[in-house]
């Protein structure tokens, strides 16, 4: 005979239903096309920032009170070597233990990029691309990978990099030549975490580690870095064009257990509103990877993309300024003077998109040079008018940190 | 691991604060920890208010669909199961309105549950779970909505009385109602 008590209990601890298999994946898709769906046709509001909206409510705030004192722990850690704490040294030694039999990893992101240009750009109102990357680790420092997405790759063969900007746009770098930027790092999955914390230590950023239960039912492990933008924007050109030009929130979930990275995810602050620019939504370790893909097959018109070479008369573009640099490169292509285009472009040619691009403009300004963020070159604001009439106002990046010391395009064309 | 053992106790809590933050600001990741966090709580709810297998699926599917695109507008302080929670009790409850076919019959809830531990698997319960449900979908409506609130729902009987425009007295009253009905047929001591 069951008591009143009996039943509530029967209904409360008892009555459980369970979504099989096939009604799970088919609801979840729906649901995840519903967010993805509602992302392109809306546009970020006004949103407050990850610390007011914890420290909204009463209840949040004594959750928020655990995190801080996390925080504080971990401060305390860095400010004090000989304090006897388990803390972010046993994490590491834990996480470089963890991934030092690793044999590849395979990571793809979703990044607000654009397809064909640089790896660092992100953009707040650009759509996520997609990037791909993969890491065989052979014993060396820098292993073999392959950064890509639709419009460009980069592959480290081990003793090279190559660059291929499509279709026919190449560069050649040594084991330490950047091309990838910021996403390289992430690669080297047994050093991420000491990254974060040697940067939260040089750059005075704010890390925090906190636990959480995952979807697999296993703990893990986050890392939360808010980190300010880095470099000067008394122009604020550059500011949240790269995540580091960015003051961002950067989260990272690791497996509490073997201590491998399972995602990021990276937002941008600005007033009022933040917003994801990269998310990885898949990561996979020790896959066997086709030794094919760190190699790469260029086209046989290929361009290479080069530092510029000392010229004859070297002295008198090495003396140009940026505002000079820009105007005679301008002047070059208004007059389809294309040897002359060539001296203040990295290339061993111009390609033919390029002359039809910019064949015949006309200049109608050419603005004082400026820096911005952490450039090592200058923007030089323009206008000029195609030959189709149309008109475009830009900033040309210019740059002279090279062996010829004269300034040539970097960007912004 | 003193540090990491001092966050454990606020986890859960921490834990859907971040899920609410990140979804809103477009998180993948954050969206489907919800999602499987609570799926088979609202499913249990949904089947509990409804006893159909269909029904209830439509009812959470919209509530996740609906959730999943109101990031930009998402604006919760409270919590976030008791949030999710009150959207499939809306939503059910239209249901019910909109059908008004009553309480479903135990021949009818026989052949509606037949998707459940079937061939297909859409819903999964134990025998016990199948029971209590059936045994539930027994109850007059109004019973069955505050017994399943009460217990499933976690809501209070005045979060219950405010909900179905009555006093808290006649909540209390269905509830009680509810319950010995429930008892008596759970015992196989079927009511006349």
């Amino acid at each position: 005979m069951r008591s009143k008590d009996n039943v509530e209990e029967a209904i409360r601890k008892k009555l459980n239903f369970t979504a099989g298999a096939e009604l799970h994946d088919r609801m979840l898709d729906d649901v995840l096309k519903a967010q993805e769906k509602s992302q392109k046709t809306t546009s970020a509001a006004t949103r407050p920032r990850i610390r007011r909206i914890i420290m909204k409510s009463s209840i949040t705030k004594l959750a928020a009170a655990a995190v801080i004192i996390v925080a504080i722990a971990f401060a305390a850690h860095f400010m004090n070597k000989s304090m006897p704490t388990a803390s972010a040294e046993e994490v590491l030694a834990m996480a470089t233990k963890a991934v030092s039999n690793l044999r590849s990893v395979y990571m793809k992101a979703e990044i607000r990029t654009l397809p064909y240009d640089n790896f660092e750009l992100i953009g707040l109102n650009y759509d996520f691309v997609t990037n791909e990357m993969w890491k065989q680790f052979d014993g060396t420092p820098q292993g073999k990978w392959r950064i890509e997405k639709p419009g460009r790759v980069v592959v480290m063969d081990g003793t090279s990099s190559f660059l291929l900007i499509r279709p026919n746009h190449a560069a050649k770098g040594g084991i330490n030549t950047g091309f990838v930027e910021w996403l390289k790092p992430l690669l080297d999955v047994d050093k991420v975490l000491d990254s974060e914390i040697k940067l939260a230590q040089k750059q005075g950023s704010e890390l925090v580690l906190t636990h959480q239960k995952g979807l697999d039912g296993r703990d893990k492990l986050l890392v939360s870095v808010e980190a300010a933008a880095q470099g000067d924007f008394t122009n604020d050109w550059l500011k949240n064009k790269s995540i580091s030009e960015s003051d961002n929130l950067r989260i990272y979930t690791f497996d509490a257990e073997t201590k491998l990275l399972e995602t990021l995810e990276v937002y941008v602050h600005t007033a009022g509103e933040d917003v994801l620019v990269l998310q990885i939504t898949d990561i996979k370790y020790n896959l066997d990877i086709d030794p094919a893909l760190f190699s790469l097959e260029l086209p046989a018109d290929v361009i290479w993309l080069d530092q510029p070479k000392e010229l004859a008369d070297n002295e008198k573009y090495e003396q140009m300024g940026p505002k000079e640099a820009a105007q005679a490169f301008f002047e070059g292509c208004a007059d389809e003077n294309w040897d002359e285009v060539l001296k203040f472009w990295p290339a061993s040619a111009i390609d033919q998109r390029l002359k039809d691009y910019l064949g015949g403009i006309e200049i109608i300004s050419i603005g004082e040079p400026f820096k911005s963020g952490n450039y090592s070159g200058w923007f030089v604001p323009y206008e000029i008018k195609f030959k189709s009439g149309t008109t475009k106002k830009m900033n040309l990046a210019v740059r002279n940190d090279n062996p010829a010391q004269r300034y040539v395009v970097d960007g912004g064309i | 691991m003193i540090v990491l053992k001092a966050k454990f106790g606020s986890r859960r809590m921490i834990e859907d604060e971040l899920l609410k933050w990140r979804f809103k600001h477009g998180s993948k990741d954050a969206l489907q920890r919800i999602y499987e966090k609570y799926l088979d709580h609202l499913l249990t709810l949904a089947m509990a208010l409804l006893n159909d297998v269909g029904r209830a699926e439509d009812v959470v599917h919209d509530v996740f669909v609906s959730f999943a695109g109101s990031a930009k507008d998402f604006k919760l302080g409270g919590n976030l199961k008791s949030y999710l929670t009150t959207c499939v009790i809306n939503r059910a409850r239209d249901r019910i309105r909109a059908n008004r076919r009553g309480p479903v019959q135990l021949d009818a809830a026989e052949s509606v549950s037949s998707n459940l531990n079937g061939p297909d698997h859409a819903i999964i319960c134990s025998e016990e779970a199948h029971r209590l449900n059936q045994a539930i979908a027994q109850l007059p409506d109004e019973q069955r909505q505050v017994i399943v609130l009460r217990l499933k729902g976690e809501m209070t009987f005045s979060q219950i009385a405010k909900l179905h425009n009555v006093s808290v007295n006649t909540i209390q009253g269905r509830y009680r109602y509810g319950l010995n009905k429930l008892r008596s047929v759970l015992n196989g001591e079927v009511e006349k």
